[in-house]
């Protein structure tokens, strides 16, 4: 048995992690949780990493420590190779908004891409956060399946 | 020995974008007008002991400005044509002594150095540090008042104005934003602490080669830094089982020199610095929202305009004749003075 409920948070890193908390509430209409994190808080200051959520979605941002080089400028799509993507899914009718949402801030991105029509997945477009994080948003062909409920500690 | 950083000037960000107020779910607004209309930060009421120290104390710094004092039993005040720094007598004032909290002030360039030097050989303790915004990575000369006001010194041509910046701490800088952003209309010219560069720059400072002010770093060891090494598998484990395994145990907390989170803002030429609090202070009661010390702001809107503009937000706030008070979420006070005189009403 599963004992594991659902992701819990993601951490994200970025040369600017300032920065990735506006890009996340600019583009993704995120949910500020905290720009200083009181909740590592030293004996002098809190922590300078925000918190943030999408939908139900919590993540953590940290300035990038390792001095990692971002990738191209001209790649747009990731999660291809040992790097990491995160998608969010919108509705279909939402889908063009959120391009259109893209393209007003200039973000450049890939897309929209069509997928295989017997497939889950009907469009995406993939782009970067400003820490070269690497990003999808796309609509599900079946978005309209009603699954029922299962609760997960019966799972 | 002391010297200037080698650290870049970075960028300056997002200027002109605000963020939304806490925890809203509205997202950004970039550029949307703020409902307060603020001008400048135009003057300090500060608190004193001694008035009469306090005024032997600052006259060789404002004497470089076109001003005029005025004193009373219980009042000293400085004003420009433009700016004003007040004095208000307390027996025990307080100056946030040994935090960031700090008031700048333009002197001429030319007689810097020697206006520091005069104060240190008055006895003043004087301090050459540096801070993390562009305009300040040389270090430049910090003093206390008689009564534990941080003064830092400004070295600038450009003696149009007084007050060349003032930090203020909080805890929360979301909500605080709230009122000096999302409200007054404060706008992020700088931030640090957020950025890669920041955090390697810190290290700087830990080896003793960075004069950066104390207020603008922080040792601040995470519980991960305490752990010792398995010599035999390798594991990390906490520094309570070193002598079990066999390893050394920490001689002491390890030093992790981290930067302190500040944030810049402007309102037209003036600039306010919000520092991550770097001790627990005391707040003054909650339901006190005209206090000191204060920041003084000026708004193009008359005083009905302002109160109308506060009326619909959480920010606390009362009012006298063409003055409204305020209060961020972590007890700084400000005032805003409107040009006309109005009615009187009570927030």
């Amino acid at each position: 048995m599963a004992e594991i409920e659902s992701i819990a948070h993601s951490g994200i890193e970025g040369p600017d992690s300032r920065s990735l908390e506006t890009f996340y509430e600019q583009i993704f209409g995120a949910t500020r949780v905290e720009t200083v994190s009181g909740s590592y808080e030293g004996n002098r200051g809190g922590n300078p990493h925000p918190c943030g959520v999408i939908g139900d979605y919590l993540y953590v941002m940290f300035p990038d420590r390792s001095d990692t080089a971002l990738p191209p400028e001209d790649q747009l799509r990731g999660g291809i190779d040992r790097d990491v993507r995160h998608a969010f899914m919108v509705t279909r009718d939402r889908f063009p908004e959120f391009v259109e949402r893209l393209q007003r801030e200039e973000v450049p991105f890939e897309g929209p891409v069509t997928h295989p029509e017997k497939g889950p997945l009907g469009q995406s477009v993939y782009f970067k956060d400003t820490g070269g994080n690497f990003f999808e948003v796309c609509w599900r062909r079946d978005e309209d399946v009603e699954y029922a409920p299962v609760p997960v500690s019966q799972g | 020995m002391t010297k200037a950083s080698t650290h870049p000037p970075l960028p300056l960000g997002e200027a002109g974008r605000r963020p939304a107020g806490p925890r809203t779910g509205e997202g950004w607004r970039p550029n949307e007008p703020a409902p307060v209309q603020v001008q400048r930060l135009s003057g300090i009421v500060l608190e004193a002991a001694d008035l009469a120290a306090t005024r032997a104390f600052y006259e060789p710094i404002f004497t470089h400005h076109s001003g005029t004092w005025e004193q009373s039993a219980n009042r000293l005040l400085f004003s420009t044509p433009t700016e004003s720094v007040e004095f208000v007598r307390h027996a025990r004032p307080r100056t946030y002594q040994g935090g960031g909290y700090h008031q700048a002030y333009r002197v001429p360039a030319a007689k810097l150095k020697q206006l520091a030097q005069s104060y240190a050989s008055a006895g003043s303790a004087l301090e050459w540090w540096r801070e993390d915004h562009p305009d300040e990575r040389v270090p430049s000369p910090y003093l206390e008042d008689p009564s534990g006001n941080r003064v830092q010194l400004v070295a600038s041509d450009q003696n149009g104005r007084l007050i060349d910046h003032v930090a203020v701490e909080v805890y929360e800088f979301d909500y605080c934003e709230y009122l000096w952003v999302t409200t007054l209309g404060g706008n992020v010219q700088y931030y640090h602490g957020w950025r890669r560069e920041d955090q390697i720059e810190a290290k700087q400072w830990a080896s003793g080669d960075d004069p950066c002010a104390p207020w603008t770093r922080k040792d601040n060891p995470s519980y991960r830094d305490f752990l010792i090494v398995d010599p035999v598998t390798g594991e990390e484990r906490p520094a309570r089982f070193a002598g079990e395994v066999g390893a050394e145990r920490p001689s002491g907390p390890p030093k992790v020199p981290r930067p302190n989170g500040q944030v810049f803002y402007t309102y037209g030429d003036s600039r306010l610095a919000l520092i991550s609090a770097t001790r627990v202070w005391q707040e003054q009661p909650e339901e006190i929202v005209k206090s000191t010390p204060r920041l003084v702001f000026d708004v193009a809107q008359d005083a009905d305009a302002v109160a109308e503009a506060l009326a619909p937000t959480p920010i606390p706030w009362e009012r006298e004749g063409n003055t409204i008070y305020v209060r961020d979420a972590d007890g700084n006070f400000a005032e805003l003075r409107s040009p006309s005189p109005s009615g009187r009403g009570q927030g």
